[in-house]
């Protein structure tokens, strides 16, 4: 299993507490493809940010590919984020002023790839998403979907064993969305785990499994 | 599982110096604090120094070309001193004529008694009592044994003396206070009774400052109005490097029987330096550097500031990537160390153009201590890193998911 969620609950406290997530179960097996969808506010981006190491359980257990994340320190947490998680963001996150291999070789600056390997496997990346012609060009020069894909690419390029997106068509139109989501079938075909959270329903329908969350709870529809 | 990230110095460095030249305008306004603190700091230094220099060399040389002769002294039955010996009444003109001195003035104090040097004639008892400069005596080639400048007139030579004329040379001093400011309508100062004619004013010398407060007469004349006078000093002004030759030959010259009788000594130069005026001035450019510093320091505190809260989205996006929130502080805190740095560096450069421009335009031998220098530069780096400390902290502790919500990308 590459996630395993056991009873995790996540509360906020603004004043008064807020249960994001109660009492959450969830296995994930290498190759999953799994879409999360739910109205706004419902806990959706808590969820992405404890399967990403970005944020902590409050209660329950997170099991990333068999290790309890519960008892590592923000150095383990950041590396073992930065060796095996990648993110894509609905607002690409791009660095401006610097190349598109620059930007996805920053993914190599915080993981464990020696210097020489970088521009190498930056470019393999970048051939992956199609965008090899435009590796020297900067992020404001490109397209949304172009964009889009660049981060793919420096989510990708690190070799992980999860990724995951938030709303990552929700920037673009109905063309460059498809071009995306074409993209993470390749990925998912190729092995890849994949968790895509999502508002829309047309999206939500290309994972293999998905589920709905709402009031922190969640539940899979059989498909 | 416990993998160290593979974040080394390199790509610390790289990130951070990335992250500065992003924003070129924005870093010239950073650094322009630091700058003109630390350039203000090593002007004050430099300057200090550089008139230091020039304090000391010109003492050096005063002592290099100017010796000063006065009888042994030794106690007598009555249990004062009195002198061993006297000067030949040439005494000048021995000395004058040794190879390596290059003149000689036999200087003696003249006891007026109750006798004073007035302007006017008549004593005015309405006019407030005036203290009378004193009266010294002099031979030789005073001007040029003393190093002294003749403001107006001239000095008395070799004539006046012969005949005793009664002309009168006033230290500046003297001149004040007796209310003599020109000389050109030969005003005359009465020394006890005698009238004298004014005939020059002395406004400095090198060595003897007691010369700006006196009147001085020749000494045959003092001899001829007041009888017996004793010269006390022989000043004898010496090509450089002839001090040690002249200091050997003229007590033998003097006295060939009995030359340890004279005491030689390198003469003392004239003048205080100003060196309170100097300290004070020097501790408000260093006020100013000081505060101008701590303003850059704020402002690197407050741009830095400024830029982690506009990359918020980047800082989220590095910790999505790996990065600890400790490689997010040193991030910062180096950007802001680079910007200190920076600023040091052309602030001392500024600092070491501005004191040889001033040294140059004065003449002077600019002096300027390296390390000093050196650690202004480094100094700036200080103030960049602990400027740096604060926003870096507040880079560290922001959670990553809000800040990649809150910022858009591109």
């Amino acid at each position: 299993m590459i996630v395993e969620l056991r009873q995790v609950g996540r509360e906020f406290r603004r004043g008064t507490t807020v249960r994001a997530l109660n009492e959450v179960d969830l296995d994930l097996a290498a190759g999953d493809y799994l879409a999360i969808t739910g109205p706004s506010g419902a806990g959706k981006s808590t969820m992405l940010n404890i399967l990403g190491l970005l944020d902590r359980p409050t209660s329950g257990e997170y099991l990333f590919d068999g290790v309890a994340t519960s008892g590592l320190d923000d150095r383990r947490r950041s590396a073992l984020r930065g060796a095996s998680i990648g993110f894509v963001f609905q607002s690409f996150h791009l660095l401006p002023g610097r190349t598109v291999l620059q930007n996805v070789m920053l993914a190599f600056v915080y993981g464990r790839v020696p210097r020489a390997e970088r521009i190498d496997r930056a470019t393999e990346a970048l051939d992956r998403v199609g965008l090899t012609h435009r590796t020297d060009f900067h992020p404001g020069t490109l397209s949304g979907g172009e964009r889009q894909r660049v981060a793919i690419a420096r989510a990708v390029c690190t070799g992980p064993r999860l990724l995951l997106a938030d709303e990552p068509t929700g920037n673009l139109d109905q063309a460059n969305a498809e071009s995306v989501m074409q993209l993470f079938d390749e990925l998912n075909a190729d092995g890849l785990t994949l968790v895509v959270i999502t508002h829309d329903i047309a999206i939500a329908e290309r994972a293999r499994r998905r589920v709905g969350i709402s009031d922190g709870r969640l539940t899979e529809f059989a498909r | 599982m416990s993998l160290p990230a593979h974040f080394d110095l390199r790509d610390l460095i790289v990130e951070s110096l990335d992250g500065i030249g992003g924003r070129p305008a924005r870093l010239m306004l950073t650094v322009l604090g630091t700058v003109v603190g630390v350039a203000a700091l090593v002007l004050t230094i430099g300057l200090g120094q550089t008139a230091g220099g020039q304090v000391a060399s010109h003492f050096d040389t005063v002592a290099a070309t100017h010796l000063e002769i006065a009888p042994q002294r030794s106690r007598g039955a009555d249990g004062a001193d009195h002198p061993a010996s006297s000067f030949p009444p040439d005494a000048a003109a021995r000395v004058a004529e040794l190879a390596g001195a290059e003149a000689a003035t036999l200087i003696g104090e003249v006891a007026l008694g109750t006798a004073s040097i007035t302007a006017v004639p008549v004593h005015d008892p309405s006019q407030p009592e005036v203290t009378s400069p004193s009266l010294l005596a002099a031979d030789g080639d005073l001007v040029g044994a003393v190093g002294a400048h003749v403001s107006q007139g001239r000095a008395f030579d070799s004539g006046h003396e012969a005949r005793a004329d009664r002309v009168v040379l006033l230290g500046a001093e003297a001149a004040q206070r007796l209310g003599i400011h020109s000389v050109t309508t030969q005003p005359s100062v009465f020394i006890g009774t005698h009238a004298y004619t004014v005939i020059g004013i002395l406004d400095r010398t090198a060595t003897q400052s007691r010369l700006l407060s006196a009147a001085i007469v020749p000494l045959t004349t003092a001899r001829q109005d007041f009888g017996s006078v004793t010269a006390d000093v022989l000043a004898v002004r010496i090509s450089m490097g002839a001090s040690s030759l002249v200091a050997h030959q003229a007590p033998i010259a003097l006295d060939s029987s009995h030359p340890d009788t004279f005491v030689v000594a390198a003469a003392s130069a004239a003048g205080d330096v100003p060196g309170e005026v100097q300290d004070d001035l020097a501790l408000v450019f260093l006020a100013i550097g000081v505060i101008t510093l701590l303003a850059g320091g704020f402002g690197i505190a407050n741009v830095t500031l400024l830029s982690v809260s506009e990359r918020q989205g980047e800082i989220g996006l590095r910790r999505a990537l790996g990065a600890t929130r400790r490689q997010i502080a040193a991030q910062f805190v180096l950007e802001s160390l680079v910007v200190g740095l920076l600023g040091g560096i052309i602030g001392a450069a500024v600092g070491v153009f501005a004191v040889v421009a001033v040294a140059a335009s004065r003449g002077w031998t600019p002096v300027l201590d390296l390390a000093l220098t050196l650690g202004s530069a480094v100094l700036g780096g200080a103030i960049g890193l602990v400027a740096g400390a604060y926003p870096a902290a507040r880079a560290a502790l922001i959670e990553p998911t809000e800040a990649l919500r809150a910022t858009p990308g591109s």
